[in-house]
């Protein structure tokens, strides 16, 4: 009995090992694969639907992070927040601020809650203090700027915790 | 209505040919009750102001904004236009990145002090910054601007201006040259200005130099200017200051002794004046966000005055004319002429621990105002002034300011203030019967669409 129980021992302490590896070597991989569009993200000059919606998605966990870009556009279909629009289309601040005010549950001023959209979400991003430089709400970003942004919107988010 | 029409139509077609365009609509209601030992009086005002931006291109920018006001009591409406500018901004990036800038229209400029010059013009202004520097020079012309849009106030004849073909502003060609050098010894920041302007009066208008017939009712020209130097920085943690002192000079008309013994001639006599102030900021981000604040600023005033805007009758003057005129307090607005300030501020966000929430935003602000003129001439408003008084002291305005902005588009304000005159005997400021306690209620709210 006793040899039988140091065997399972043996046994749970390689499961173990292995589980730990297997975790690490996914965890490696899902930074990677952040990391790499965060890297894409962050060179584009007019940022692009596809990689600003995964981004903003994932760290609202409206999709799970290791997702992808037509995961994370799929799932824009279908909330209805913004329609019509592809993964390589061009985004503009209006609608990333929308997109960021829905994934994130955010509330807005009075005429947001009369007309939710992109142009009254860019304005309470401009108040919150999220947006750097020119508030225009049809006006392209930068990889840049989306990080920007969305790290702004993460540390009120903790900040409210 | 046509040219309304002609307006609005370029404005579309340019949003459409816009890299972007943004649009918006300011709705200010502001209703005032001014309670006085002589009178009460209920005051509203609307306000709308209408903006529209237009990104030409990443590198040009156009800007316009109009403003309609109506006064329920008067009543009367008026109209303006704040802002039509057209800015280019040329960045260059490298190994010693800068940018310049150009801007031309109408458009708002102020010195570093903002007591000197605060105001829009008509003109163009070149901008260039690096890393070390923040510099602009700009030039233009303010007889195109409406008065009721103007606070520029400087003579008897910008007082008494009123074409007959439109309510124009006094006409005044101003320079402006500012220069700020931020953290550039001991973490310490650096500003320089120097302002300029012309008086553009027509001469027909004005007293001429040589007459000799007194008439405080009209006045002469005044061309001035200011040389300004400010330091700023931090002292220790959460404790700030700010300095600065400014030195005008100019020429301003006067009525001297002339040959003739017992008469009087207008000439011209130079200006020599000054203004300098400090103010020290304590913040306690700890403590409900709060702030306490301690600010003196003083302008010279001349005794041989015979109003606050002329009627000098010395060799020269000392009394410091601002070009436009922002007022300091509530219930006792003053501007910057002949007047020392000392104010204690404190300010608190008691619901800052509130994160995420609208009741952040709250701010409570208490003010305390010690008013007293440099000389024992008039002030800028005198009402109830005691002239034969030999007081420096006229009184102590309290305020308790709310301010409330819960949301992007709608913010509020309810302000309390009462003003204590120096009017305890005969001989002071102002005397018992001239002016008692005054008390003003204001209220604020200002919604975007």
């Amino acid at each position: 009995m006793i040899v039988i129980n140091e065997k399972e021992k043996c046994v749970k302490r390689k499961i173990l090992i292995l589980s730990l590896c297997i975790f690490c070597i996914t965890l490696t991989a899902i930074f990677a694969q952040s990391n790499d569009t965060i890297d894409q993200l962050l060179a584009e000059q007019k940022a692009t639907y596809g990689k600003s919606v995964l981004m903003v998605l994932s760290a609202s966990n409206a999709v799970p992070i290791t997702s992808t870009i037509d995961a994370a556009m799929k799932k824009l279909e279908e909330s209805k927040w913004i329609i019509g629009k592809k993964a390589e289309d061009p985004i503009t601040l209006g609608e990333l601020s929308f997109i960021m005010m829905k994934a994130f549950n955010l509330s807005g001023g009075v005429m947001y809650a009369i007309a939710p959209g992109p142009r009254y979400a860019c304005r309470e991003f401009e108040f919150r203090g999220f947006i750097l430089r020119n508030a225009a709400p049809d006006r392209s970003v930068t990889g840049e700027e989306v990080v920007q942004m969305l790290g702004k919107v993460l540390s009120q988010q903790e900040a409210v915790k | 209505m046509k040219r309304f029409s002609i307006l609005l139509s370029i404005l579309l077609a340019m949003s459409q040919q816009a890299q972007a365009f943004d649009f918006g609509l300011i709705i200010d209601n502001t209703t005032t009750l001014e309670a006085t030992d002589v009178n009460n009086l209920f005051f509203q005002k609307d306000k709308g102001t209408l903006w529209m931006n237009f990104d030409i291109s990443d590198t040009a920018f156009f800007a316009i904004q109009g403003n309609g006001t109506f006064v329920l009591q008067e009543p009367y409406f008026t109209y303006g236009f704040d802002q039509a500018e057209l800015t280019m901004d040329f960045p260059v990036i490298g190994q010693s990145s800068f940018l310049f800038g150009f801007t031309a229209g109408r458009f708002y400029v102020s010195d570093f002090t903002g007591f000197v010059l605060t105001h829009n013009m008509d003109g163009a202004r070149l901008v260039y910054k690096n890393p070390w520097l923040n510099s602009y020079i700009a030039v233009g012309f303010t007889g195109f601007l409406f008065k009721a849009d103007s606070t520029i106030l400087m003579s008897i004849e910008d007082k008494n201006y009123e074409p007959s073909f439109l309510p124009l502003a006094p006409p005044r060609l101003i320079g402006l040259m500012e220069f700020n050098f931020p953290e550039v010894f001991a973490y310490q920041t650096l500003d320089i200005s120097i302002v300029g302007q012309l008086d553009m009066h027509s001469t027909d208008m004005v007293k001429d130099e040589g007459d000799t017939a007194w008439d405080i009712s009209n006045g002469g020209k005044i061309d001035t200017l200011y040389a300004g130097i400010g330091l700023q920085g931090q002292l220790a943690e959460n404790f700030f200051y700010e300095s600065f002192f400014i030195f005008e000079t100019g020429r301003t008309l006067a009525s001297q002794e002339s040959v003739t013994p017992g008469n009087r001639v207008y000439t011209y006599v130079p200006i020599y004046a000054f203004m300098g102030g400090f103010k020290l900021s304590l913040f306690f981000p700890e403590f409900l966000a709060s702030e306490l604040t301690l600010t003196a600023v003083g302008s010279s005033g001349d005794a041989d005055y015979e109003t606050y805007l002329e009627g000098n009758y010395d060799d020269y003057s000392i009394q410091f004319s601002p070009i436009s005129r922002p007022t300091i307090g509530l219930v006792f607005p003053q501007q910057m002429t002949n007047l020392i300030i000392v104010e204690l501020e404190y300010s608190m966000k008691p619901f800052s621990g509130a994160v995420g929430t609208i009741w952040e935003k709250y701010q409570m602000l208490f003010q305390a105002i010690g008013y007293f003129r440099s000389s024992l001439s008039d002030i800028s408003n005198s009402e109830g002034l005691n002239s034969g008084s030999e007081d420096y002291y006229l009184g102590t305005e309290v305020d308790f300011i709310n301010n409330f902005k819960p949301f992007a588009d709608l913010g509020m304000s309810l302000a309390l203030g009462v003003f204590l005159p120096n009017n305890y005997t005969e001989d002071s400021a102002f005397t018992p019967d001239s002016k008692g306690i005054d008390f003003t209620v204001r209220f604020q709210l200002s919604f975007e669409i």
